[in-house]
C-alpha cells in the first residue's frame, strides 16, 4: 500500500461520565490515527473505555456521558462541529458504519432482513427501492449467507448468531462507508464461528479499501486481524504502535503484563504471569500514572505526576521507564512449568459417565411438532483422582447439560453417573458435597446478594449441620487465605466484590466442604484476562497443595491447555475425542476437533507466526454445518 | 395459524360454558326465581303456583340444561320484567353499549399512547412528571365520581354538552370520556416503560448507528416494538369496557347493556342477567383472542417460528 491519505484522526478525546460518587473520566486524552484502508485494535480489558472510544466517536453515549474532544476529522472534516442532526444525516451509516458484540439483539425483531438492511440507503442515499434491493442481495452473498434472495424476506429470529453477525456487516456496507467500527464483533460467538466472522471483515476490508477500528479485549484476536494497536487502560492509551511490534515486544508495563497473563498454545504451559490487583475506578482529576496502583515496577514518582510519553515516530508509550530499562527487565512471565505430572490412573474413577443419553422435547414455535433433541448421545468417560479432566465444545455440544447430570441436578435417560463407583442420584447428599462441588460461570448471579461473604462461604456447613459456630468462622477464615482473599471483605456484601473476588469466593465455597472434585462450568469466562489468569494460577496452586481434581467445562481451548490433564470434545452431544491434552491439541484425529483447533486465533508471542494481513488469506477448512447456538 | 385460531375458539367456547353454568346457579340459589317473578306483595299462594307453572320446582341441574339447550338453538328466554325475549331486548341496546365502549378505548389510545411515548423519550422531564401524576390522580379518582364532575362543570356550569340520553352523539363525549379515562393510566405507564425498554435496546443503537434519529427513529424502529404489550393490553381494556359501562351509563341515563344489567337485578329478571353476564364474559374472552391474533400479526416471532 502506497502513502495513503490519513481518513480519521481523533485528537485529545474525553468522555466524562457523572456518576454519583462524583466525576469520572471513562476515557482521557485519547488520541489516534487511522489511514485509509488501515485497521487499528482499540484493546483493554473492561472499564478501561475501549468501547467508550468507539461509542464516542459515533456519539452513541448513554445519557449520563459527554464528550469533550480536541478535534476529530474524517476526511479533513470536522466532526466536533456538527450538530447531532447534521452528524445523523451525513455521518452515522452513510461514512461510518458501526458493528456490534450482540447479534442476537442488535438487528430489529419485527422488521425483515431486507427492509432492515435497504433502508438506510433509499432514505438517505436516493437509491432506488429496486437497486437496493439489488445490493443487499449482492452484499448478503458476498458475506456467504445461502440463498440471499430468500433470506430477504426473512426476520432475525430465523437466523443463527454467525448469520445474523454476517447480515450486520452486509447491513453495514451498505452505504460503503469509509470506516468501520466493529465493537467486539465475535465476542459473543463460537469460536469457529468467531474465525470465520474475523476473516470475512479482513477480506471484506481489503476488497473494499475500508479503515477499520476494531474494539477488543481479545489480543489473540488483534493479532490476526490489524495493521496497529492502542492498548488502552483506566481511560487512557498507555501503549500504540504497528501492531506486530507490541505483541512481540511490548514495552508498557501493563502490556506486557497483559500478554503474559494469556495462556499460550505454543509450549507447555507455564505459570502465568497475572497483574495483581482489580482495575481502580479513577474519578476526580488523574495527575499520577493510571497503572501505578497495580505496576510491578512502581516508583515513587508514578504515583505523584504523570508518566512522560516515549515516542520514537513508530510506536509511543507512557512511562517513566526508558525502552532500555525495559528491555532489561526479567520476563513479565514465569519460566515456571506447571502441568501436574504424569497421573496414575488405575483403580477406582473418581466421577465416571457411562453410556448417558439425554433427550429433550423441543417445541420450535407455537405451531409446530415437537421433535426430539438428543442433548446427550452416548456419552462415557472416567476421572481418576488428581487429574484435570476438560469437557471443550461450542454451544448447544451439550457439555452443561451433562454437567448438570454429573452434578445429580438432572437425571439422565440411559446411562449413568457415579461418583466414587455409586449412582450419582443414589449417594447421600452430604457425602455427595463431600465428594464434590461446583463452581459456576456467573460469579455475579450464582451469589445470594443479600448474604455476606463469610455467610455464602459458610453455607454449605450449615446445610450439612457440620460443626458450630466457632469452627465455621475458623473454617471460613482459613478458606478464605486459601483462595487468596483479605479477612477484611469477610463481611462484604457480594455486590462490593470485583468479578475475580467474586469467583474466589465461588471457589472458597467450594473449598469449604474439602471435596475431592470441583466441577467447574465455565469458571472464567465471565472474567477479563488478568482476572482470568489470577484464577487459572489459583486453580493450579490448589490443585497442587490441596490434591484436587477437576472437570473443567469451557470453549476455551488456550484455558484447556493451560490447565487440563485430558480432553473431551464434545460435538453435537457425542464425544468425538478423548486424549491426553498434548496428544488431542497437537496431532488431532477427529475433522471436528481439527476445525476447533484451526479456528482458535494464533497468538505468539515470539516468533510471531501469523502471516500479516495484507498477504492473502490463510487458508481454513469452513464450517459444514451450521454452528450456531440453539 | 388456523389451528391456532380453533384451539383458541374452543378455549373461548369451553370458558363460556363454564361461566354460564357458574352464573346459573349462582343466582338460583341467591334469589328464588319463583318469588322474584310473583313481586314483592304477593301471596305464598301466588308464588307457588308461579313456580308449578314456570317450572321452577324442577331440580336445578334439569333446567340449566333446558336453558342450554335453548342458548344453542338461539332462544335466551323470556325476560320477567321486560315483555319481550332477552334476545330482542339485549339487541336492542347493544350498538349504544358497543359505540360508547368504542369511543372509550378511542379516548383511552389518544390520549394514553402519545402521552406514554413522549414521557418515555423524555423520562424525568416536566412531561413525564406531569403523566405520571396525571395517571395517579387518574387512577384514584372513582369512575362514577368524574361522570358527576363532569355533569357539573360541561352540563350545568357551562351547559354545552348534554348529560343524558343517548340520541346524538354530542350525549357520547362525556361517557366516552369518563370510561375512556378510566384506563388511560394503565395503557399511559405500559406505553412509557415499553418504549423506555425498547429505547435502550441494542437494535435501536444500531438503527442510531445507521443514522436514525428523533421522530424517524421512534415511527421506523421503535414503535412497533413497544405497541406490542400495549396491544394486548387495550384489547382487555375494550372487554373491561363492557363491564365498566354499567356504571357510566347509570350516571349518564343511556340505555345499553349496563344499564339494563343494573335494571335486571334490581327488578331481579333471572334471564336477562344471565344472558348479560354471558355476554360480558364472552367478549372478555373473545377480546383476549383477539389480542393474541393481533399480536401475532404485529410480531414476526409469534407469526413464524
Amino acid at each position: 500500500m502506497s502513502e495513503a491519505r490519513t481518513i480519521l484522526s481523533v485528537e485529545d478525546l474525553e468522555v466524562i461520565l457523572d456518576t454519583p460518587a462524583g466525576q469520572l473520566k471513562a476515557v482521557r486524552g485519547t488520541s489516534f490515527d487511522l489511514k485509509a484502508g488501515e485497521a487499528i485494535g482499540i484493546v483493554g480489558e473492561s472499564g478501561s473505555g475501549k468501547s467508550m472510544t468507539a461509542l464516542a466517536l459515533m456519539r452513541l453515549l448513554p445519557r449520563i456521558a459527554r464528550t469533550r474532544a480536541g478535534s476529530i476529522t474524517l476526511d479533513d472534516r470536522s466532526l466536533v462541529a456538527l450538530s447531532d442532526g447534521e452528524f445523523a444525516r451525513s455521518i452515522s451509516g452513510r461514512k461510518i458504519s458501526m458493528i456490534f458484540q450482540e447479534p442476537m439483539t442488535s438487528l430489529n425483531p419485527v422488521y425483515t432482513i431486507g427492509r432492515q438492511m435497504t433502508e438506510t440507503v433509499v432514505r438517505f442515499s436516493g437509491l432506488s427501492r429496486s437497486a437496493a434491493r439489488k445490493r443487499a442481495i449482492e452484499l448478503l452473498d458476498r458475506v456467504r449467507i445461502p440463498d440471499p434472495a430468500g433470506r430477504m424476506h426473512q426476520y432475525p429470529h430465523q437466523l443463527s448468531g454467525g448469520q445474523r453477525q454476517r447480515v450486520m456487516i452486509a447491513m453495514a456496507l451498505m452505504s460503503e462507508p469509509e470506516l468501520i467500527v466493529a465493537d467486539e464483533p465475535t465476542t459473543a460467538l463460537d469460536v469457529t464461528v468467531q474465525a470465520q466472522i474475523m476473516e470475512l471483515l479482513a477480506e471484506l476490508r481489503r476488497e473494499f479499501g475500508m479503515a477499520m477500528m476494531l474494539i477488543t479485549h481479545d489480543l489473540a484476536v488483534v493479532a490476526a486481524t490489524v495493521d496497529k494497536v492502542a492498548v488502552m487502560y483506566g481511560g487512557e492509551v498507555v501503549e500504540s504502535g504497528p501492531c506486530r511490534d507490541i505483541l512481540t515486544e511490548p514495552r508498557h508495563p501493563y502490556t506486557r503484563g497483559l500478554l503474559a497473563c494469556v495462556p499460550k498454545m505454543d509450549h507447555a504451559p507455564t505459570r502465568l504471569g497475572a497483574i495483581p490487583g482489580i482495575v481502580p475506578a479513577l474519578l476526580g482529576n488523574v495527575d499520577y500514572c493510571v497503572f501505578s496502583s497495580r505496576c510491578a515496577q512502581v516508583r515513587p514518582q508514578c504515583r505523584t505526576a504523570k508518566p512522560p510519553v516515549r515516542d520514537d515516530g513508530h510506536r509511543s508509550y507512557k512511562c517513566i521507564l526508558s525502552t532500555a530499562e525495559i528491555n532489561a527487565l526479567p520476563a513479565a512471565q514465569p519460566d515456571e512449568a506447571i502441568r501436574a505430572s504424569k497421573i496414575e490412573r488405575g483403580g477406582q474413577p473418581l466421577l465416571e459417565a457411562r453410556n448417558v443419553h439425554k433427550v429433550y422435547q423441543v417445541k420450535r414455535g407455537l405451531f409446530s411438532r415437537r421433535t426430539a433433541l438428543h442433548a446427550l448421545d452416548d456419552v462415557s468417560f472416567a476421572i481418576h483422582p488428581g487429574e484435570t479432566f476438560a469437557l471443550v465444545g461450542e454451544s448447544g455440544s451439550g457439555k452443561s447439560t451433562l454437567a448438570r447430570i454429573l452434578l445429580g441436578l438432572e437425571t439422565a435417560d440411559k446411562g449413568e453417573a457415579r461418583l466414587s463407583g455409586r449412582i450419582v442420584s443414589r449417594v447421600d447428599p452430604r457425602e455427595r458435597a463431600r465428594l464434590m462441588q461446583p463452581i459456576f460461570q456467573d460469579p455475579y448471579s450464582s451469589l445470594n446478594p443479600r448474604h455476606t461473604i463469610a455467610r455464602i462461604i459458610a453455607r454449605p456447613l450449615e446445610i450439612h449441620d457440620i460443626g458450630d459456630a466457632t469452627s465455621r468462622r475458623k473454617a471460613v477464615a482459613s478458606v478464605m487465605e486459601r483462595v487468596g482473599l483479605p479477612e477484611r471483605v469477610m463481611n462484604n456484601y457480594p455486590s462490593q466484590m470485583s468479578g475475580g473476588q467474586r469467583q474466589r469466593v465461588a471457589i472458597a465455597r467450594a473449598l469449604i466442604m474439602k471435596p475431592a472434585l470441583l466441577v467447574c462450568d465455565e469458571p472464567t469466562s465471565a472474567l477479563d484476562v488478568s482476572v482470568q489468569a489470577q484464577i487459572l494460577n489459583l486453580m493450579t496452586d490448589l490443585q497442587r497443595d490441596l490434591g484436587l481434581t477437576y472437570l473443567l467445562i469451557t470453549h476455551n481451548i488456550a484455558v484447556v491447555h493451560q490447565v487440563a490433564t485430558r480432553v473431551a470434545v464434545m460435538n453435537k452431544g457425542q464425544i468425538v475425542e478423548v486424549g491426553e491434552v498434548d496428544q488431542v491439541l497437537r496431532r488431532p484425529r477427529h475433522d471436528y476437533t481439527r476445525l476447533l483447533l484451526s479456528s482458535v486465533p494464533e497468538f505468539d508471542n515470539s516468533p510471531f507466526q501469523v502471516e500479516p494481513l495484507h498477504s492473502g488469506s490463510r487458508e481454513r477448512s469452513t464450517v459444514g454445518g451450521r454452528v450456531g447456538p440453539s | 395459524m388456523l389451528k391456532y385460531i380453533l384451539q383458541r375458539s374452543a378455549l373461548a367456547l369451553a370458558v363460556a360454558f363454564v361461566v354460564s353454568f357458574a352464573t346459573f346457579m349462582l343466582l338460583n340459589y341467591s334469589v328464588d326465581p319463583a318469588t322474584a317473578m310473583a313481586g314483592e306483595d304477593a301471596t305464598p299462594e301466588v308464588i307457588e303456583q308461579i313456580r308449578q307453572a314456570y317450572g321452577f320446582d324442577r331440580p336445578v341441574m334439569v333446567r340449566y340444561l333446558e336453558w342450554l339447550s335453548g342458548v344453542v338453538r338461539g332462544d335466551f328466554g323470556e325476560s320477567y320484567y321486560w315483555n319481550t325475549t332477552v334476545a330482542a331486548l339485549v339487541l336492542d341496546r347493544a350498538p349504544v353499549t358497543i359505540t360508547l365502549a368504542l369511543s372509550a378505548l378511542l379516548v383511552t389510545i389518544v390520549i394514553a399512547v402519545p402521552l406514554g411515548a413522549f414521557a418515555a423519550l423524555r423520562p424525568n422531564s416536566w412531561i413525564d412528571r406531569f403523566a405520571l401524576t396525571f395517571a395517579v390522580s387518574a387512577q384514584a379518582i372513582p369512575n362514577f365520581w368524574l361522570g358527576l364532575m363532569l355533569i357539573i362543570l360541561l352540563g350545568v356550569m357551562f351547559p354545552v354538552l348534554p348529560i343524558s340520553g343517548d340520541s346524538t352523539w354530542q350525549h357520547f363525549v362525556m361517557p366516552a370520556f369518563v370510561l375512556g379515562a378510566s384506563s388511560v393510566p394503565a395503557v399511559m405507564r405500559l406505553t412509557r416503560t415499553g418504549l423506555i425498554e425498547v429505547m435502550e435496546s441494542d437494535y435501536i443503537r444500531t438503527a442510531k448507528a445507521k443514522g436514525y434519529r428523533g421522530y424517524a427513529l421512534l415511527h421506523r424502529h421503535a414503535m412497533r416494538n413497544a405497541i406490542l404489550p400495549v396491544v394486548s393490553v387495550l384489547a382487555v381494556q375494550l372487554g373491561q369496557k363492557f363491564g365498566g359501562s354499567v356504571i357510566t351509563e347509570t350516571v349518564f341515563a343511556i340505555n345499553g347493556l349496563g344499564r339494563l344489567a343494573l335494571q335486571s337485578i334490581l327488578g331481579s329478571d333471572i334471564p336477562t342477567v344471565q344472558m348479560l353476564i354471558f355476554i360480558f364474559a364472552l367478549t372478555f374472552v373473545l377480546m383476549n383472542l383477539l389480542a393474541d391474533l393481533l399480536n401475532a400479526a404485529l410480531d414476526p416471532r409469534i407469526r413464524i417460528s
